[in-house]
Order: C-alpha cells, then sequence, then structure tokens
C-alpha cells in the first residue's frame, strides 16, 4: 500500500485555508491584504501615517501664512477667524507653524530611524551572526551606550556637531542605531538557534545569502514593528530637545519650541500650549499603535480570554445533577464528557466526546493514543482545571462532588487529598524562584493544616521514600538544580503528600531517558499498590501500558475507541485502531521487512469525519462505517468489532 | 551570592570606565581645539598655546587619558568655562535637587505601575484591563514636558495650591522641600509608572499561562496563594530589569521636568553646557549622570539575584 | 575497503557562561574521544540517552560545531582542515535531517523554493529544469506535487519531515546524518518515515548516521550500532551483536529499561 496517497489529507489551520484559496500561493501582497481585512486597527494605523506625511508634505500650500512671519500688532492673540490658533509672542500664526512641525516632525524621525535602520539593521544582524568575540566586543561597547541616557547621549553628540535639523536626526540616528543594533541581533540570536538555518549552511547556502535571503524575511517583522515604535521615541526626543531649546535652530517651526515659547507665557496665554501638545501626542500614539497593532498581527493575536478567577457563577448556572451510585471501590466516575475549545476563528471544536469511564482503587488505566487525541484535556478534566477557553458537559465525580463545575475553591479543597496530579515536564511544574521545599510542603499546609515545620519533616521522608537521596539538604536547592528524573521523583512525592484516592499521571517520563523513565515506572507502581490508589497513566506508548498499567483506555480523535484488560487488549485488540498502533509501535526486535504502519495522520478536530473517525484511515473501512457516528458498545467503538478478528502476531 | 556582587561590582566598575572614558572622548570627537572648548571662543593665541601645553594636549592620547583618570579621582572634574567655578562644586549643588526629585518619581513609578500592572494583569480581557491599557497607552505618548506645563497650570495658576517653580532646599524648610517636589515628580513618575505597569501586566499574563501555575493549582493551593506567591514573584523577577531601564529614562526627562519647574538640577547644568559648549561642565555631568545609572542598575541586579537563583554564578 | 567516514578521536569542548574575562569561562566536554567509521551505503545507528553528546558529534560531521580535537575524514579528505569555507562538493555529498520538522523549515519560503534554491545552488540549472527537479524529489519522498506551493505551516509534521528529506536529497548526496528524525512524529507517521527512509537509503545507495535515543527504533535501520554515554563510546559493533549480546553495563541496563510491548506477558506469570 502507498503511505503518501492518504496522507494527503492536510494538517492546515482554518486561517491558513482562508489564505490558500484554490492552489494558489499566497503572495506577499495578497498577504498584507488579508492582513487589512483582518486587523483593521492596523490599517487605520498605517492610514494614519500616510495622512501625517501627506500634511508634511502639503505643508506649505495648507497653511495660511509663512510660518516665519512676524506680525507684531498681532501678538499672542487667542483664537480667531483669521488665526485659527491665535498668534505667539512675535505674532506668528501658530496654525502654519503647527502644520509646519509636522513637517520636521517626519523628517527628523524618518531620518533618524531611517538611519538606524540603515546602519544598526545590518550592524546587529551580522554581529549577531559572527557571534563569539565579535559579538561580546560590540555588547560591551553599546553598553556604555546603555548606561547613558538616550536624550543625554543626543546632548553628548549635539555639543559636537552642534544645532540644527540636520545634527539632530543624526543625534537621535545615532543613539537610535545602537538600539536597532542590539534588537537585530537579539532576534539574530535568536533566530539563529532554528534549525532552517543549519539546513541552509548544510544545504551549501553562502553566509550573505544565508543573512538576507533566509534569515533578514523572518525577522523583518519585528524589525518593522521597533522601527514604528522608535518613530514615536524620535518625535518625542526630538520635540524634547527642542524644547530644551538644544535641537533645532530657533526659526524652524516645530512642536517642541512651540512648547517652550508657550510655557513663557503659561499665565497670559495658557491656550499656546495645547494645540502642539496634542499634537506631539497624537503623533506619537498614531506610531505606537501602528507598532503595537503590527505585532499583534505578526503574532498571529492571541485573544486573551477574561480569565475567570472564579468559576462560581458557570456552577450556579449548572442544573444540579446527583452523584450516580458508585460502589466502594470506585473513585472516580466521568460521565459523559464533552470538551469544546474555542478556536483561532472564534467557533467552539469540540475535541472531547462522549468520555465515560470509571477508576478504582488499586488500579493503574493507561490512557492512551496519538498526540491530540484528547488525552490531557480528559487528565485536566478529572483534576477540574480546564483553562478558561473550555466549556465542558457531562460529569467527573469524585465521591459526591462534580469537578468539572464546582466551584473553584471547593474543587481546589479535593486537589491534593483526594485527587493530585503530575505532568510531563516536573521542572516546568515548579517555580523558578522559589526552593522545591517552599513548593512541596504546600499541600500540606493547606488541606492538612500542618505548621512549616512538621511539613518539612514529612517532605523529607516522603523524597527519602521516593529515592532522593540528600533530601534534607536538597529542599533548599531552586528546581533548575534538579535533573528530570529526581524532579519528577519529587512532584510524585508532592502529589502523594496528602495520600489521594487518585493520581493523573499526564505522560510523567515522556520527557524523561529510557532508563529514568524504568525507575520513574517501577516507582509508580510501587506507590500504587502502598497507597492503594487509582492512577490514570497518561502516555502515548503502548510499551508503558504493557509495562505499568493493568487496563487501558484507547483513544483516537477526541473518542475513547476501545477499553479492557491490559492482557486482553494487547493480545488481542478488538478497534482496528489498536491494532493498526499496535503493529506500527516499534518493537526492540530484528527488523523483519518493512515496519507495519497506519496511513495518513490525525485529523485535527474540524475535521473529524461524520461517521467512523478511524474511518479514512482505517483497512477494514465499509460503506456502513461512514453513516453515523459509531457508540461505544462493549468496550468498543466500531460497527465491525463482532466480525473482525484482530490477531496480533507474536 | 557574595560572588554575584562581587562579580556585579566589577562589572560596574568596568561600565564606568568606559563611561568615563567615553565623556573623556567627547573633547577630542569635537571638530574644535580642546584648548579652544577649554577657553572659550574668545581666547588668544598664546592663551591657546599656554594651555594646550598645561593640559599636556599635545601629548599621546593614552596619555591624556591617564592624566585626566587621576585629576577625576581625585575628585576635580574641571573648571566651569562660562560659570569659572569648578565643576565638582556646581554639580555638588544639583544633585540633591535632581536625586530627590529622581528617587520620589521613581518611587512613585514603581509603586504604582506595579499594583496597577497586577491589577490589569489579573482581570486581562475585562473592561478594567481595558481601561488601564488605554490609559497606559495614552501616558506613554503623553509628553512628559507638556504634562508638566498642563499640571503647572492647573495647581499653581489656575487652583493656585501649590508653587508654580523654583527649588527650596531640605535644610531650608523641610515641609516646602515636599511641597516643591510634588508636582514635578509626579509629572515625571507618569512615563515610569506606565511603561511599569505595561510590562507587569504582560508579566502577570505570561506567569499565569505557565505550567507551574497550573501545578501549583492542581496541588489544591488556593487561587489567593497562588498569586500572592508565585504570580507576584515571578513577574516581579522579569520587571526588575525594565525597572533599572526606566529609571534611566526618567533621569532623561527630569532635565525637561526642571526646565518647566525652574529647578536647578543636573539637567538645566547639562542643558547649559551643551548650549554655552562648557565642555569640562558636560563632561562632568555625563559622568555624574553615568555613575548614578550604573549604581541603580547593580542595586537591582543584587536584588535580582536575591529574587531569582538561576542568575546568582553557581 | 576504506570507510566513507571516519571519525578519530574526535573531542569537542562547549564553551558555557561567556565570561569576557578570558580564562574565566567555563566549559564542557561534551564528546569525548569518539572514534567510528561509516562504509558507503552503511546504516549507522548512534544511541545514547540525551545529553549524551550524540547530535553534537551529528553536528561536528556537518561542520556545524568546530571539534576541539580530532579527525574527521570524508571520502579520504580530511573534513577538520577545510578553513572558514566548506567546499560546495561536501555540502553536496553530505546532508541532514533534523528531528524537528518545523524549524528546520523556513516559514516563509513555499516548498518550491526550499528545493528549488538547494538544486540551483548545486548544479545551476535552469529553471525550468529546476521545477522538474523539485517535482520529482518531492514524488520521491511520497508526497503530492500540488504541495510544492505550500508554505511549511500548512503541512502536517510528518509531510514536513518529508519535504525536509527531499531537500536533503537534492544534492543527491552520499551520506545523511539524521538526527532524531522521527523522534518528534506520532507512531504512526514515524514508521511512516521510517519505512520511506528505508527505502531511500537501498534505492540511491546512501550511508546514514541514524542518531536516536530510541533503541527499537535505531534496530530498525542500522547495520551497525554505536551507543555512546556522557560524551564516550562505550559500546560499538554490528547492530543485532549490541542488541542480542551487550556487553558493557550500561548497554545492558539500556535495553532491559526499553519498556516492552509484551510486557504483559510477563507481569501475567508474576501475577499469577
Ligand atoms: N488550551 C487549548 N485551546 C485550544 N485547543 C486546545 C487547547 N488544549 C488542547 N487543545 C486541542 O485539543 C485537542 C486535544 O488536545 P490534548 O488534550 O492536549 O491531546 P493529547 O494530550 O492527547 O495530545 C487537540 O486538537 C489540541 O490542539
Ligand atoms: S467502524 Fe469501520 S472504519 Fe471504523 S474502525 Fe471499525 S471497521 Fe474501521
Ligand atoms: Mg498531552
Amino acid at each position: 500500500m502507498t503511505l503518501a496517497a492518504e496522507e494527503t489529507e492536510s494538517v492546515i489551520s482554518p486561517a491558513g485555508r482562508q489564505l490558500r484559496q484554490g492552489n494558489k500561493a499566497p503572495r506577499p501582497a495578497r498577504r498584507w491584504m488579508t492582513l487589512i481585512r483582518r486587523e483593521p486597527l492596523a490599517a487605520a494605523c498605517l492610514a494614519g501615517i500616510a495622512l501625517l506625511v501627506l500634511i508634511a508634505l502639503l505643508a506649505p500650500a495648507l497653511a495660511p501664512y509663512d510660518p516665519n512671519n512676524n506680525d507684531v500688532l498681532n501678538r499672542l492673540k487667542g483664537p480667531s477667524a483669521t488665526f485659527w490658533l491665535g498668534t505667539d509672542e512675535l505674532g506668528r500664526d501658530l496654525f502654519s507653524r503647527l502644520l509646519y512641525g509636522a513637517r520636521t516632525a517626519v523628517e527628523t524621525s524618518f531620518q533618524s530611524v531611517g538611519m538606524a535602520l540603515l546602519i544598526g539593521v545590518p550592524l546587529g544582524l551580522l554581529i549577531g551572526y559572527l557571534g563569539g568575540w565579535w559579538d561580546r566586543v560590540a555588547m560591551r561597547v553599546t553598553d556604555i551606550a546603555q548606561s547613558i541616557p538616550s536624550l543625554i547621549f543626543a546632548f553628548a553628540v549635539i555639543a559636537i556637531l552642534g544645532r540644527g535639523v540636520n545634527q539632530t536626526a543624526i543625534a537621535v540616528g545615532i543613539v537610535f542605531s545602537i538600539i536597532m543594533l542590539r534588537i537585530a541581533r537579539g532576534l539574530m540570536l535568536r533566530e539563529r538557534e532554528l534549525l532552517y538555518v543549519d539546513a541552509a549552511r548544510v544545504g551549501g547556502l553562502s553566509t550573505p545569502r544565508i543573512l538576507f535571503r533566509e534569515i533578514l524575511p523572518n525577522v523583518a517583522g519585528p524589525l518593522i514593528v521597533e522601527a514604528a515604535l522608535l518613530l514615536g521615541s524620535a518625535i518625542m526626543l526630538i520635540t524634547m530637545l527642542s524644547f530644551l531649546g538644544l535641537g533645532l535652530e530657533a526659526s524652524t517651526p516645530d512642536w517642541g519650541s512651540m512648547l517652550d515659547e508657550a510655557r513663557k507665557y503659561q499665565v497670559l496665554h495658557p491656550f499656546m500650549a495645547l494645540p502642539p501638545g496634542l499634537a506631539i501626542m497624537a503623533a506619537v500614539l498614531l506610531f505606537n499603535f501602528t507598532g503595537d497593532s503590527l505585532r499583534d498581527a505578526l503574532m498571529g493575536r492571541r485573544r486573551v480570554a477574561h480569565r475567570k478567577l472564579r468559576q462560581d457563577r458557570r456552577a450556579r448556572n449548572a442544573p444540579k445533577a446527583k452523584a450516580p451510585v458508585q460502589d466502594a471501590d470506585t473513585v472516580l466516575t466521568v460521565q459523559g464528557l464533552r470538551v469544546s475549545y474555542l478556536s483561532e476563528s472564534g467557533k467552539p471544536m469540540e475535541v472531547l466526546s462522549d468520555i465515560s469511564l470509571d477508576l478504582h482503587r488499586g488500579e493503574t488505566v493507561g490512557l492512551v493514543g496519538e498526540s491530540g487525541s484528547g488525552k490531557s484535556t480528559t487528565g485536566m478534566a478529572m483534576v477540574g482545571l480546564l483553562p478558561d477557553t473550555a466549556s465542558s458537559s457531562g460529569h467527573v465525580w469524585l465521591g459526591d462532588t462534580d469537578m468539572l463545575t464546582a466551584p473553584a475553591a471547593e474543587a481546589a479543597k479535593r486537589r491534593g487529598p483526594e485527587i493530585a496530579m503530575v505532568f510531563q515536564d516536573p521542572i516546568g511544574s515548579l517555580s523558578p524562584v522559589h526552593t522545591v521545599g517552599q513548593q512541596l510542603i504546600e499541600p500540606m499546609q493547606h488541606h492538612l493544616g500542618l505548621g512549616k515545620e512538621e511539613a518539612t519533616r514529612r517532605v523529607i521522608e516522603l523524597l527519602e521514600m521516593v529515592g532522593i537521596p540528600n533530601a534534607a539538604q536538597r529542599i533548599n536547592d531552586y528546581p533548575h538544580q534538579f535533573s528530570g528524573g529526581m524532579a519528577q521523583r519529587a512532584m510524585i512525592a508532592m502529589a502523594l503528600s496528602c495520600r489521594p484516592k487518585m493520581l493523573v499521571a499526564d505522560e510523567p517520563t515522556s520527557a524523561l531517558d529510557v532508563t529514568v523513565q524504568a525507575q520513574v515506572l517501577k516507582l509508580l507502581g510501587r506507590l500504587s499498590t502502598e497507597f492503594d490508589m487509582a492512577v490514570l497513566l497518561v502516555t502515548h506508548d503502548l510499551g508503558v501500558v504493557s509495562e505499568a498499567c493493568d487496563r487501558v483506555v484507547v483513544m483516537y480523535a477526541g473518542e475513547i475507541v476501545e477499553v479492557g484488560k491490559v492482557a486482553d487488549v494487547l493480545a488481542k485488540p478488538r478497534h482496528p485502531y489498536t491494532y493498526a498502533l499496535l503493529k506500527a509501535t516499534p518493537r526492540n526486535e530484528a527488523p523483519a521487512g518493512r515496519l507495519p504502519t497506519i496511513p495518513g495522520t490525525v485529523p485535527p478536530p474540524w475535521d473529524f469525519p461524520r461517521g467512523c473517525r478511524f474511518a479514512p484511515r482505517c483497512a477494514f473501512v465499509k460503506e456502513a462505517c461512514t453513516i453515523a457516528p459509531v457508540a461505544l458498545v462493549d468496550g468498543v467503538r466500531c460497527v465491525r468489532a463482532g466480525e473482525l478478528s484482530l490477531e496480533v502476531g507474536a | 551570592m557574595p560572588r554575584l556582587i562581587a562579580l556585579r561590582i566589577a562589572m560596574s566598575l568596568l561600565s564606568l570606565f568606559l563611561a568615563a572614558s567615553f565623556a573623556f572622548s567627547l573633547v577630542h570627537l569635537s571638530p574644535t581645539d580642546p584648548a579652544i572648548l577649554a577657553l572659550g571662543d574668545g581666547a588668544s593665541e598664546a592663551q591657546r598655546l599656554k594651555l594646550t601645553q598645561e593640559l599636556g594636549l599635545d601629548r599621546p592620547i593614552l596619555v591624556q587619558l591617564a592624566t585626566w583618570f587621576m585629576r577625576v579621582l581625585g575628585g576635580d572634574l574641571g573648571q566651569s568655562i562660562f560659570a569659572h567655578k569648578p565643576v565638582t562644586s556646581m554639580i555638588g549643588d544639583a544633585i540633591p535637587v535632581t536625586l530627590s526629585l529622581l528617587i520620589a518619581a521613581s518611587v512613585i513609578a514603581v509603586i504604582l505601575g506595579i499594583t496597577i500592572g497586577i491589577y490589569a494583569g489579573l482581570r486581562s480581557g475585562s473592561w478594567v484591563d481595558r481601561l488601564v491599557t488605554s490609559g497606559v497607552s495614552a501616558s506613554l505618548a503623553i509628553p512628559s514636558f507638556w504634562l508638566a506645563l498642563l499640571l503647572a497650570y492647573f495647581f499653581a495658576v489656575k487652583l493656585r495650591i501649590l508653587p508654580v517653580a523654583g527649588y527650596t532646599t531640605y535644610a531650608e524648610s523641610p515641609s516646602r522641600w515636599v511641597i516643591g517636589l510634588l508636582l514635578p515628580s509626579f509629572a515625571l513618575s507618569v512615563h515610569g509608572a506606565a511603561v511599569i505597569a505595561r510590562h507587569m501586566r504582560g508579566a502577570v499574563i505570561d506567569v499565569l499561562d505557565s505550567a507551574f501555575i497550573n501545578a501549583a493549582r492542581a496541588r489544591g493551593t488556593p487561587m489567593r496563594v497562588v498569586i500572592s506567591r508565585y504570580v507576584f514573584k515571578n513577574a516581579l523577577v522579569s520587571v526588575m530589569p525594565i525597572i533599572g531601564i526606566e529609571v534611566a529614562v526618567l533621569l532623561a526627562i527630569s532635565t525637561v521636568i526642571e526646565k518647566v519647574f525652574v529647578l536647578p538640577g543636573l539637567g538645566t547644568l547639562m542643558v547649559n553646557a551643551v548650549i554655552t559648549s562648557d565642555f569640562p561642565l558636560l563632561q562632568g555631568t555625563i559622568l555624574v549622570t553615568a555613575t548614578i545609572l550604573i549604581t541603580v542598575n547593580l542595586m537591582i541586579d543584587i536584588v535580582m539575584g536575591l529574587l531569582d537563583s538561576r542568575i546568582r554564578p553557581q | 575497503m576504506t570507510a566513507l567516514l571516519q571519525v578519530k578521536d574526535l573531542a569537542i569542548t562547549y564553551r558555557t557562561g561567556g565570561s569576557i574575562i578570558p580564562g574565566r569561562s567555563r566549559t564542557f566536554d561534551a564528546v569525548k574521544g569518539v572514534s567510528f567509521d561509516i562504509a558507503a551505503g552503511q546504516g549507522l545507528g548512534l544511541v545514547g540517552e540525551s545529553g549524551s553528546g550524540k547530535t553534537t558529534v551529528g553536528r561536528a560531521i556537518l561542520r556545524l560545531v568546530k571539534p576541539s580535537r580530532g579527525s574527521i575524514k570524508f571520502d579520504g579528505q580530511e573534513v577538520t582542515a577545510f578553513g572558514s569555507n566548506t567546499p560546495l562538493s561536501f555540502r553536496r555529498d553530505v546532508q541532514v535531517v533534523f528531528q524537528d520538522p518545523r524549524s528546520s523549515l523556513n516559514p516563509r519560503r513555499t516548498i518550491r523554493d526550499t528545493l528549488a534554491q538547494v538544486i540551483k545552488r548545486h548544479f545551476d540549472t535552469p529553471d525550468d529544469e529546476t521545477q522538474r527537479r523539485a517535482a520529482e524529489l518531492l514524488d520521491k519522498v511520497q508526497l503530492p506535487s500540488y504541495h510544492l506551493d505550500r508554505y511549511p505551516s500548512e503541512l502536517s509534521g510528518g509531510q514536513q519531515q518529508r519535504v525536509a528529506i527531499a531537500r536533503a536529497l537534492a544534492p543527491q548526496p552520499r551520506l545523511l546524518v539524521c538526527d532524531e528524525p522521527v523522534s518528534a512524529l506520532d507512531v504512526s507517521t514515524q514508521s511512516q518515515i521510517l519505512n520511506l527512509l528505508s527505502d531511500l537509503r537501498r534505492d540511491l545507495n546512501l550511508a546514514y548516521l541514524f542518531i536516536s535515543h530510541d533503541l527499537a527504533v535505531v534496530r530498525q535501520v542500522s547495520d551497525f550500532v554505536v551507543v555512546m554515554h556522557r560524551g564516550a563510546i562505550v559500546e560499538q559493533g554490528p547492530c543485532e551483536t549490541i542488541y542480542t549480546e551487550p556487553q558493557a553495563d550500561y548497554t545492558k541496563l539500556l535495553l532491559s529499561s526499553v519498556p516492552a510491548l509484551d510486557a504483559w506477558k510477563r507481569r501475567a506469570g508474576l501475577n499469577a
């Protein structure tokens, strides 16, 4: 069977689809168009900048008077029909000066930022790319400039070059070049780590080509953002300089010096301060907004959902359901759990459908499936910690508490003494700026009401039990001083510190080396017996299931497709997916020809097939499979379960 | 920790050395003859030659740098050309003004910024957050000197409850010292508060998203503790460097604030030095500015070391 | 027969923690005295746990890091003596497939651009010939040609890895360094890529340096296996010998730690 033909069902995001209508690639111009359509704010800002530039260019045509035309008879007049914004101490028309001021502002700020782009960016990229001594020396040198604020650095340059429009632009340009150099270098350092740069080198491309053709397009976005923000700073700096009487010659119409004049007539003629101040503010705001909205657009705006600190509201609105009658052994019951996330386009997509499951004391249940099948979401639902962007229905009964709808404080009380969780990345699960001990004693303080000393003593005991040498000293260490394996042991110790009835372990060994994995699995097995708890072991590795679990739940595309005793399921799977997964898992055996594969890939949640979700990849698919969703009957979700005989050869 | 402090002090001394070299080089970067710069425009050729000899301007540049350093280390920053006074004493008079202003404004900025940032970050997406975010954007775009003018007009000219301008030393009258600083330091603090609030908000949102917050909640730690213990400290650690940068920015902005409120501080000296091409004074003020900022950053580095073990050398 | 690649006594030291004071920076010996050979068309598996120095060895062969000692000979030529400009002929002969297909493709280039760039660089072909070859390469990695005008972000992980393989094949190399090429992929995709790599090796007589932490995977694709631990080789030998009669204690530990699919049988026996 050819593998690729079926793999054509590509995994592209909905946004990506929108972009790629037909078979045409999105060319840059098209991309900008879509950007404008999707980012009206950014587009508006760009339009605003265009307007500002236009005013600057057309100032001579727009201004009613020569900005330097003295008219002593009409000095310090308020706004009137003749002089729209009034006049200054020399009787010059303030409106005309304001328009010409825009010209000065645009000219000087574009000049200085242009200079920064021309000098700072190439130098920064080069230094970042070369690294080593080049980098260290350049950074030291630019550090001097960093220890002196931009404005004061500009003072020094003006002291040397003298005053004037060009001098001011150059002064600010030098300061900005240094800033841009550092930014470009930072971007390059980050980009250099990406493998495509290595791939380009291995591909034999020359250094300039790699720098300008490969890397520059990738850092151009962030650089443009910085340039927009610098334009704002430039206007601020330049007006400050001329306010101080340092920047431009007195005759140059400029917002900063207009404010300086206004300062002198603060008492007599306070209105004078308003127009130039507002003009500066508007221009800076414009550039800042442009920068920010471009940044958001580039990053693919992350809509931060309103973070609910209290989930009580949801709980109050949910209809009261009654806990099912559980036998003494049952620790947790999942009933008809459904979870949807808000997709980027704002539509909900269901990632978990109709999950039902019981967990019993003393058993270890493997939850297995490929990435994206919904394992982690199931685990988080069990501890009542679905993200705020998720909506859910169904129940997760822990005793008679529904963890899905219980008030936050209520659910928090259960986590620790009744249910606990460990994660894939143990070091990331610990706050980097608190000692491990500080965090480990927390559950015992909150749930068992122990004092600090007693809790610490018990934590040390627990750590010794999970095999951490020197526990008494190690609790004063910070997470980054732990190895992955040791940290995971510590996390397990903490999870068990309040003797929970159930432990959810989400890929607890996936980030660990095999030898360490074997130890941690052994530890988990020992502890589950010792504490007589239910363990849900989430993993993508059937080998781990085989080594460590009593029962197994196989998930595919948000559904449970098969449940059963490990010995039964692994010996004689009943679902074609389980069977295919088993066959595809590399065995530590001598190679025997081609490896069995599953054609295609797991579909994304917005692309789940209507009927059996595995149908497009299933070797046993029949017409009947694709008509309607398939129910989980007797532990297997397959219309052909009865007729198929899926033997796994030894 | 002692190693970190020693290391940081060494780094600071290096920065200080580099900044001082920069200040020294100013005179030589200028196209005008340093002797003329030192004497002012009206000097005669004979005076020029004499001074060139005296200052050793005809000697190799490194020798000049060394002599200049010896002088500076001995506390001699030269004579101001314009004021005909020792630069050291002029700076000595100006430093209390600028430092009081800078410290007051920084404290206000840090307290306001952190409080507002946390408040908005914890409620990201809500209307409060949107209000704060817009307020911050606006504050970042307001030119501080314009804000200062408006404040001065409103409180001093209109309401007449605060002095318009001028500086009273603490020794003269502590209460008037405080009252005189109220408006300037508030006007100065707005930019800092906005920047710090913005970063603090972002940091809080990022920290709330991180795995260890999830893990802390998974072990049943009440949200209130999660926030006060983990969110606060982690967000603070990532905002500390911003505070350092912002103090430098405030020091720069203080020059315009000093001008609006007619405060005889470092900024005023510096501006006068540039206008009158008073290079000894300019060198002195830049050196002092750099020293202040390097010290601030040293303190921040040390606080960072206390907060975050990852940056302590092993 | 002389080997295609000869690595002798290779050692690589990384600087950690940049100090500007000379002599004060710390160093870390990532690779210590590693030697092995790869014959033309041979598949050599390099296994070890994270941090054992596998990737660093691969990167030294690709001239992406500088060895501090030792020699790397490719086709009799001393690779470490090339100086700052790597000859194009070497770049043609030795290619790479990285672990993370997402970051190994330039996000701003279409698949067509990515492939055409390498083809043009090495063969200086006219445009239509370049296009033809690009389509041919995609076909070799069993991707339909309409993927040519897509961006990497529009492909699944497995498809991205196929493109990365196509790019590596573009200069018609003799040695392919595969650094954990399937570790970021799901089981079902993993075996697709492993099969593809085996097919290509047979069809093109490619030699592989196959770097992986997954012993079961390495066993499927290697003729010869080198086991590394903490920067040094603990054992090397023909693949099946290493797996069936490991000599070094560390190799034994590694092998016994691999979770076995049929472990349930053993456990059932224990429980009964
Ligand atoms: N916070 C989230 N927001 C939106 N989608 C998510 C979120 N977390 C997971 N998903 C999506 O939900 C599906 C199931 O994910 P997950 O539960 O992490 O699966 P697994 O653990 O099996 O890899 C995937 O399609 C994933 O992309
Ligand atoms: S229902 Fe049909 S398509 Fe689905 S797994 Fe069963 S046989 Fe395959
Ligand atoms: Mg997961």
